[in-house]
């Protein structure tokens, strides 16, 4: 090999390197972890827009548990105390955590913080930022289950987020986004 | 005993770089946070976060998510005027890890920067970071995200939430890589940073721009002062300083700002005081 070709291998194999380190975290390793699902929302007084819904595969779980972290904002004039429910076509088990307020919370009078008490969000109010980690069992029937966030004292629904859980390979009906 | 005694015979410099690296951690990582709460946030992971608005989604990064936009923009700015110092002394994620990794000895460590072209490396993973995405091949923000990451592994140790996110497939595979293979088990526990941080590839980017103009403070090399001894480059964790020759025979040594983290390990281990921080115009690097 000629120095030239030497110079341009030493050159491109640390940037063709870095390319494979992103291609295999980003596009084999990723899609093969489905115990984990990001979804995305917005709280609405018109029932809220499911960004980005939940969908996980039978018999791909990790320790016993799927797990969906949701982060979601409180659109005016959503507020007040916010309880998250997880519903479908048979009883699930289910644990609820919330990343606010933080494990510390200070600074409460530059930013007001809501609490975290019986999967309920306490104190919201409009403009808050909503992040929560569910861990679920394993379901005893598949389909899409809901992720639902209500007013406690208005029973108004705010949020629905579709979670859904299917056979490897099975066609789902793809959720679009709406704000009704 | 021996780390008291370790911290007494300490630099200043590097004494105020690891306080500052606690700050760091009190600041943006879980469980206290306190910059990251003023902000609406609980750590570095959220409104703040600055790697999110790298990439094509930053017009939209830029109209909602102001803060993050913000501290990416403050972040290369201080960089561009005064060298590294929030990637090298404030960090939660490189100073978590540096910190774990002083538990073990060197030789239980991997010398990254030596074996790979660190900044050729960290270029082509900001590439790939930015480019992939764009043509639906790989997607790796937030999932493998050592900001994310770091922080969140050691909140787990408090906050039963971070536990949860740690106890998924996503979350094993960036602690082992981000955490321990990068982390801990590398030469100065900053191996994520110098390979696979699109925020540090950013940062010295500015970093190089910015050390060729005079009015800009970096750690330089006075050139009438170096004896080319050479003990520099040993100490220098990123292989950023190297010697060479400037003419009748004289040997001086040489920053790479491309490498350069900013730790200023060098200054101290000069026996000539050759290595100072301070303006391009009155020492040249």
């Amino acid at each position: 090999m000629g120095m030239r070709a030497k110079k341009l291998l030493r050159f491109f194999a640390p940037i063709l390197g870095a390319f494979l380190i992103v291609g295999l975290l980003g596009g084999v390793l990723r899609p093969w972890q489905k115990d984990f699902s990001h979804t995305i929302g917005i709280l609405t007084a018109k029932g809220g827009v499911p960004v980005h819904p939940g969908q996980f595969e039978e018999g791909k779980e990790l320790f016993g548990k799927y797990t969906v972290f949701l982060t979601a904002t409180a659109t005016p004039p959503v507020g007040g105390d916010i309880k998250i429910e997880m519903v479908g076509p048979a009883p699930i088990s289910y644990t609820v955590y919330s990343r606010y307020p933080p494990g510390v919370p200070l600074l409460n009078r530059l930013h007001h913080w809501y609490r975290f008490e019986d999967d309920t969000l306490k104190g919201v109010t409009p403009g808050d930022d909503i992040a929560i980690v569910v861990k679920i069992d394993p379901p005893t029937a598949l389909g899409k289950y809901e992720l639902t966030f209500t007013n406690v004292k208005t029973k108004q629904v705010y949020l629905t987020m579709p979670v859904v859980f299917a056979r490897p390979g099975e066609e789902v009906e793809e959720e679009r986004p709406s704000d009704s | 005993m021996r780390i008291v005694n370790k911290l007494k015979n300490m630099d200043r410099r590097q004494k105020v770089r690891y306080g500052l690296m606690v700050l760091g951690i009190l600041a943006l990582a879980p469980p206290i946070g306190f910059l990251a709460q003023a902000f609406g946030g609980s750590e570095f992971c959220g409104p703040l976060c600055p790697r999110m608005a790298i990439g094509f989604d930053f017009p939209r990064e830029l109209a909602s998510r102001t803060t993050g936009v913000g501290l990416l923009f403050t972040w290369l700015g201080v960089t561009f005027f005064f060298g590294r110092w929030i990637c090298s002394h404030f960090c939660p994620a490189g100073g978590l890890t540096e910190f774990a990794s002083k538990v073990l000895p060197r030789r239980a460590k991997v010398d990254y920067c030596r074996i790979v072209d660190a900044p050729l490396f960290r270029y082509g993973f900001l590439f790939a970071f930015i480019l992939l995405p764009v043509f639906g091949i790989a997607s790796i923000c937030c999932a493998y995200c050592n900001i994310r990451t770091i922080p969140e592994t050691f909140g787990a140790i408090f906050l039963p939430e971070a536990r949860a996110m740690l106890t998924t497939g996503i979350s094993i595979a960036s602690v082992i890589m981000y955490v321990l293979l990068l982390g801990i088990f590398s030469r100065d526990g900053r191996g994520h940073c110098h390979l696979l941080c699109p925020i540090g590839a950013l940062d010295t980017i500015a970093n190089y721009i910015g050390a060729k103009l005079p009015f800009t403070r970096r750690t330089r090399i006075v050139p009438e002062k170096c004896p080319g001894c050479g003990l520099c480059v040993k100490e220098c964790p990123t292989w950023a300083i190297s010697i060479v020759e400037q003419g009748q025979g004289k040997k001086v040594a040489k920053i790479d700002y491309h490498r350069c983290n900013q730790c200023r390990i060098c200054e101290a281990k000069c026996p000539k005081d050759a290595i100072t921080y301070g303006l391009g115009s009155v020492a040249k690097g």
